[in-house]
Parts: structure tokens; C-alpha cells; sequence
């Protein structure tokens, strides 16, 4: 059984893309949309240009891109692609079960 | 030279040095730089090794900086399985001071339990690695374990468009780079892998008659020639070694002459072997080969030289012990170190462990002499055709590094089919001595035959072979209506031929007796002779002195004679000489 994330708590991603690549593109749009729909409280999102600061995606070992990399509440889980398959996007953030009852007045 | 320098104008493909045995020679002088080498081959089949070495060897050799992009272990995981080789990797990707490393890894794994949602490509990765690899100032790169990427991107047109990505990298960095891909089972990589690839190379693993055989084959190589024979190559206990053997044979050729041991083997031979060449020593069990053998190993050590020997069926004792009852004493050069014995067991490895071992003992010991004995047991080693094939690159490689070799193989069919020895060594072998056994008359005998020597006007004799407490000689061999005579045969002869000598010999010292009191009788004469003629010579100085004396009493008798007669001046002047001549005489 899936346990609801506290809401309180803070909810930090990174998200590692090159350039302005379509692919960028697309993710940090999936990405905004998600938090917005499903993270009413905000999420501390940081967004990383590899091509700008190679050496942070050589420290965390990024290998293809877009990375987003879910850092709390843990479990750290990694998910790339440009997010637009939005189920493995929530499963992957801990946030399945939430989409059922979006939109809170 | 001119034509040479012609060839060396022309542009050249830029090549990155490897620093892998044999690889180099193959590949005409290594892999090229800005360009991608594939390099295929089943799982364990030596991919990383081979990857990774062509990394170490451009850092330590060739101060050429490189990365190694890991899509399949980690960077300790890579470490620990190369630690035996002693690269001295942690050493390699440490700052030297301000200097950065000369080896860095991108650990590139995707981690357990990542997700993937949604499209996705490489630029992050190259971009990563472009700036690390200008970090560094990095010259070469490896991807270990593309075929994981490729399986995780699955859709060929999307693999097509990274791995050009990859490519533009290449070539925009002039990165030397090695892509390593795990092929399982027969099927080739996609072809759009073998397109993109300037250089493709397999590395196979397969067994042949139950020896474990691995085997290198440069497929494809754009722009460049290359040997395109399928080499052996071993896993040894510094990286990866590949046969060479065929591609560029060069040895230094010598005048010089060594001995064999045997000082009448060496009258036989114009001198002895030639140092650097081959001597292949054939015969049935028994017929003192490993004798033959000793002696030229012991002469060597003699000479102060250093000497290795590979013994395929004895334990060193048991051969030192052999040798000594034919006053070989190798004992003392094993312990001053002039002289290794080794005893491998050829079962035991593969041709080309027992190849690339053979070739570290001889760069560790440096000898001037190498003994193999017998390398027919090298068939046991995965039969005949991989043995005759490690067999004749070793006699090159002995070659190659100036080492004189002496060959043992056991030969037990019949002389008129000799051509066809055991691994066809004979073919290679400078000078080539075949022993046998002559029975008849109730003994049996060792013979010795030069068969073929190059450039030497050999005797082709048959020789015996007499092995005793006192050593090794060879003796000559009568032949009486075309056929030879050994042993007890022999010896009669020689008794007969001794007895005629012995007559002569009396015959000689008779006649010189006679001449010698022929000498002293006319000695003796001479010496009579000489006295009469030395009396005859007193006789004539006593009657010189007679006359003298007869003629001055003669001439003072005139004198008195005329002052008698009446005194002129003459006289009287005489008188007064006369007077004062006591006190002037």
C-alpha cells in the first residue's frame, strides 16, 4: 500500500538536461506540470545545463539525458527520459495515488 | 631511401600507439586517433583488458592522458580485475600535484532501479566526458560496454544518431577511441556499428581439441593496411600479449660462431652453430638428445654466457642428475644463476600461455642461449597445428631477440620419411642434427648425422656418438662396402688400423737410430780432424818463431862482425847506443 507523502515535507529534484534540446524542453515542462498538479506545496526543483557545468554530471555519474534525480523524501530514485510517460513518472516520485483525487478546492 | 621518403611524405592515417605486443605490428602501429575502433568479441573473451591496456600503456609509455567511459562496471569493480596485472591504475588516476591525473573514469552505469520515462539521448554523457577529456588533456578513450547502452536505447535509429554522437566527439577531441561491445553468440553487431567503425576488431574464445585457444583478428581497418590473419593471443600476467609471428619478421644475422659442446660437432660444423640460429636435434627416445642439449647449454655458461632451459617432460634435478653422468655439471651455473632450468608441463596451458610465458623468461633471464626440450611434447598443447604454430613463432620470437636455439623432438618413424618431423620445425631450423640408433653385429649404437646446416659446408658424415664418465666425443665412422661401422665393429678397426700404425712407428725410430750413429761417427771424425789441424797449426807457429830468432842472432853477428873489421861513424854511434841502452830499453 502506497504510503501518502507528507505534504510538509520538503520535495527536492534535480534534473539534469543538455542545452535546449527538444528533450529538455519537453521535461522540465512535464516536469512543472507535475509539481504544479500534484505538489501544491512546491518542490525545490533545480534544473542543471550539463553542457554548462559538465563537472556536476560527471559527479553524479549522469549518463544519458534528460536525469531527473529525486533526492527527498527518499528513497533517491533516478528516472530519465524526457518525462512524458507520466505514469512511471509518478510511480517513480512516490506520487501514485495522488492522481485520483487531483485539483483540491 | 628515396622511394622511402617519398612513401613518408604522403599523408599519413595518425595512429595511437597501443604499446600491446603483437597488436601494434598488426595494426601497422596502433589504432587511429579521432577515429572510433570497435572491438567485438564474446563475454571473458578480453575486451576491457584490451581496452584498458591500450589506456595504461599510452599514460606510463606514451604521455598520452586517457578515459575510460564504463557502461557496464564500476571503477573499483575495473580496478580489482586489472590489479594483477600491476598497471598501477590508482596510481594513474591521481593528481600528481598540480598535474592532473593521466587516467580518469566516467562511471557512466545506469544505476539499479532508474526509470525510464520517456525519449532520451547521450549529449549530457558527451558533453560530460568532452570536458573531462580537455580536463585532462586526454589523447585516447574507452567505452566499455556500448552493447548495454545500445540494448537500453533499442530503436536502430536512435542508436545510429548517438553512436555518430559519439564519433563527432572522436574527432573533434582527435581522441584515439576503443568501443568495446559484447557480442553473444554468432550474431554480428548492428551494421550500422560497423559502418560507423574506421577499425573493427575480434577478439574470439574458442577451444580446439581441448586447449583453450583466444584469438585476435583485425575485420577492418579504413585507411590503413593491416594483417588481417587471426592471431593468437594470451592473457598473461601483464595484460594482453598477441602472437606476431609472420607480419614483420626482423632479426639481427650473425657471423659469429658458438660451440656446440662437442669440440668434434664443431669441426663437423665449420665452427659450431651460428649464433642466433635454430638447431633442431631429432631421434628416437634414447638417442642422447637432452645429452646434445646439455653440452651446448654448459658451453655457453662456460663461455659466461646466460642460458634458459625449458624442459616439457623432465624435472630440472632429474636432468641436472642425468647430465652429471656424462660430466655435464650444470649445477654450479643453475647456482650462479648463468643457467635456468624450467620443467613446464605443456597439459597444463594453453599454447599461448605457454608461448607468452616463454617469451616473459626470456626477456627476464636475457639469455644467449635457449633450450626447448622436446617440443614435440608441445603437441599435448591442443595438438599438432597449434603446436607447430607456437612452435614456430617461438623459434621467430627466439630469433628476433638473438637467442641461439637448440630444439629436441622426438622422432620414432623410419629416416626415409625424416622430411615430415614431428611439428615440420625442420623446415625453420638452421641446422638440423638427427640422432639414431645403428644395430647389427649384436649392439646397438648412437649415431650422429648433420642433416642440413645453412651456410655452413658441414661434413655429411655419420658420426658415432660415444657417451661416457669422461663426457661427450664423437667418433669417426669406417665404412667398409658402403656401411658404417659402430662399436665393437668400429673398435676392431681401429685395433687393426692401430697395429699397422704401431709398424710404422717402429719402422721410423729404427731408421732414425741409424741415422742419428751415422751422425755421431762423422761427429767424431770431424773432431780428429780438427785437432790434427790445430797441431799442424802449433808446428807452424813454433817454426815462424825459429826463423825469427835464426835471422836477428844472424844480423847482431854482421854488426859484431863489421865493428871488428875496423870502426867507421856507423860503428861507433852503435857502441854508444850500445852503452845507454840499459837505461833506454
Amino acid at each position: 500500500m502506497a504510503k501518502r507523502p507528507d505534504q510538509r515535507e520538503p520535495f527536492v529534484v534535480r534534473l539534469y538536461v543538455a542545452d535546449r534540446e527538444s528533450t529538455a524542453v519537453r521535461a522540465i515542462a512535464n516536469l512543472e506540470a507535475v509539481c504544479r498538479e500534484f505538489l501544491p506545496n512546491g518542490c525545490e526543483l533545480e534544473i542543471i545545463d550539463i553542457l554548462r557545468e559538465p563537472q556536476r554530471g560527471l559527479d553524479d555519474s549522469i549518463m544519458v539525458t534528460p536525469t531527473l534525480i529525486k533526492l527527498a523524501p527518499p528513497p533517491v530514485r533516478r528516472i530519465f527520459g524526457d518525462l512524458s510517460k507520466r505514469g512511471r513518472l509518478l510511480d517513480a516520485l512516490g506520487l501514485t495515488g495522488l492522481e485520483i483525487a487531483p485539483r483540491r478546492p | 631511401m628515396a622511394r622511402r621518403n617519398q612513401k613518408e611524405r604522403e599523408p599519413r592515417l595518425a595512429k595511437a600507439p597501443t604499446g600491446i605486443d603483437g597488436v601494434d605490428e598488426i595494426t601497422g602501429g596502433g589504432l587511429p586517433r579521432g577515429r572510433a575502433t570497435l572491438l567485438t568479441g564474446p563475454a571473458g573473451s578480453g575486451k576491457t583488458v584490451l581496452a584498458l591496456q591500450t589506456l595504461v600503456n599510452g599514460a606510463r609509455r606514451f604521455d598520452e592522458p586517457g578515459i575510460f567511459v564504463a557502461f557496464e562496471e564500476g571503477f573499483q569493480q575495473v580496478v580489482a580485475n586489472a590489479a594483477s596485472f600491476g598497471w598501477g591504475i590508482p596510481s594513474l588516476v591521481q593528481k600528481r600535484g598540480r598535474r592532473s591525473p593521466r587516467l580518469a573514469f566516467v562511471d557512466s552505469r545506469l544505476s539499479p532501479g532508474a526509470v525510464q520515462a520517456g525519449t532520451f539521448d547521450l549529449s549530457g554523457l558527451i558533453a560530460a566526458v568532452e570536458f573531462r577529456a580537455k580536463e585532462i588533456g586526454a589523447k585516447r578513450i574507452v567505452f566499455d560496454g556500448i552493447d548495454v547502452l545500445l540494448v537500453m536505447l533499442n530503436d536502430p535509429r536512435v542508436e545510429r544518431g548517438e553512436m555518430c554522437r559519439i564519433h563527432d566527439l572522436l574527432e573533434r577531441a582527435g581522441l584515439a577511441g576503443v568501443v568495446t561491445m559484447s557480442t553473444t553468440g554468432p550474431e554480428p553487431p548492428g551494421s550500422f556499428m560497423l559502418s560507423l567503425s574506421d577499425c573493427i576488431i575480434q577478439l574470439t574464445h574458442r577451444l580446439a581439441e581441448r586447449a583453450s585457444i583466444r584469438a585476435f583478428r583485425v575485420v577492418k581497418y579504413r585507411g590503413s593496411a593491416f594483417v588481417a590473419n587471426e592471431f593468437p593471443f594470451a592473457i598473461a600476467s601483464q595484460g594482453i600479449e598477441v602472437a606476431d609471428f609472420g607480419t614483420r619478421p626482423r632479426y639481427r644475422v650473425f657471423a659469429e660462431r658458438v660451440s656446440s659442446g662437442i669440440p668434434r660437432l664443431d669441426n663437423m660444423l665449420a665452427g659450431g652453430y651460428f649464433r642466433g640460429s635454430t638447431v633442431l636435434v631429432t631421434g628416437m627416445p634414447g638417442t642422447a638428445k637432452t645429452t646434445l642439449a646439455g653440452a651446448f647449454v654448459a658451453a655457453a655458461c662456460a663461455r659466461g654466457e646466460r642460458a634458459l632451459y625449458i624442459s616439457l617432460d623432465e624435472q630440472p634435478a632429474e636432468i641436472i642428475r642425468n647430465l652429471a653422468s656424462v660430466s655435464l655439471r650444470l649445477e654450479r651455473y643453475v647456482r650462479s644463476r648463468l643457467l635456468e632450468i624450467h620443467a613446464d608441463q605443456p597439459q597444463a596451458t594453453s599454447p599461448e600461455e605457454q608461448f607468452v610465458r616463454l617469451r616473459q623468461r626470456i626477456r627476464a633471464h636475457r639469455p644467449s642461449t635457449l633450450v626447448i626440450d622436446p617440443i614435440s611434447a608441445a603437441i599435448r598443447m591442443g595438438g599438432q597445428s597449434t603446436a607447430l604454430g607456437v612452435a614456430e613463432r617461438l623459434l621467430a620470437m627466439a630469433k628476433s631477440e638473438g637467442v641461439t636455439t637448440l630444439w629436441t623432438s622426438l622422432y620414432q618413424g623410419s629416416e626415409e620419411a625424416m622430411e615430415a618431423t614431428p611439428l615440420h620445425v625442420s623446415t625453420v631450423a638452421d641446422t638440423w642434427i638427427h640422432l639414431s640408433y645403428r644395430a647389427g653385429r649384436g649392439e646397438r649404437n648412437r649415431s650422429l648425422t648433420v642433416i642440413k646446416s645453412r651456410g655452413t659446408g658441414h661434413s655429411h658424415q655419420v658420426r658415432e656418438l660415444i657417451l661416457d664418465d669422461q663426457g661427450i666425443d664423437l667418433a669417426d665412422v669406417y665404412t667398409v662396402g658402403g656401411e658404417a661401422l659402430m662399436g665393437t665393429a668400429r673398435w676392431e678397426r681401429e685395433r687393426i688400423e692401430a697395429a699397422t700404425q704401431r709398424d710404422v712407428e717402429e719402422e721410423e725410430a729404427r731408421k732414425r737410430r741409424e741415422l742419428e750413429s751415422l751422425a755421431a761417427e762423422i761427429r767424431a771424425q770431424t773432431e780428429g780432424l780438427e785437432r790434427r789441424r790445430q797441431s799442424l797449426a802449433a808446428e807452424m807457429r813454433l817454426l815462424d818463431q825459429t826463423v825469427t830468432l835464426r835471422e836477428r842472432n844472424e844480423s847482431r853477428r854482421l854488426q859484431e862482425v863489421r865493428a871488428r873489421r875496423g870502426g867507421g861513424p856507423a860503428s861507433r854511434a852503435r857502441r854508444r847506443k850500445g852503452r845507454s841502452a840499459p837505461t833506454e830499453d
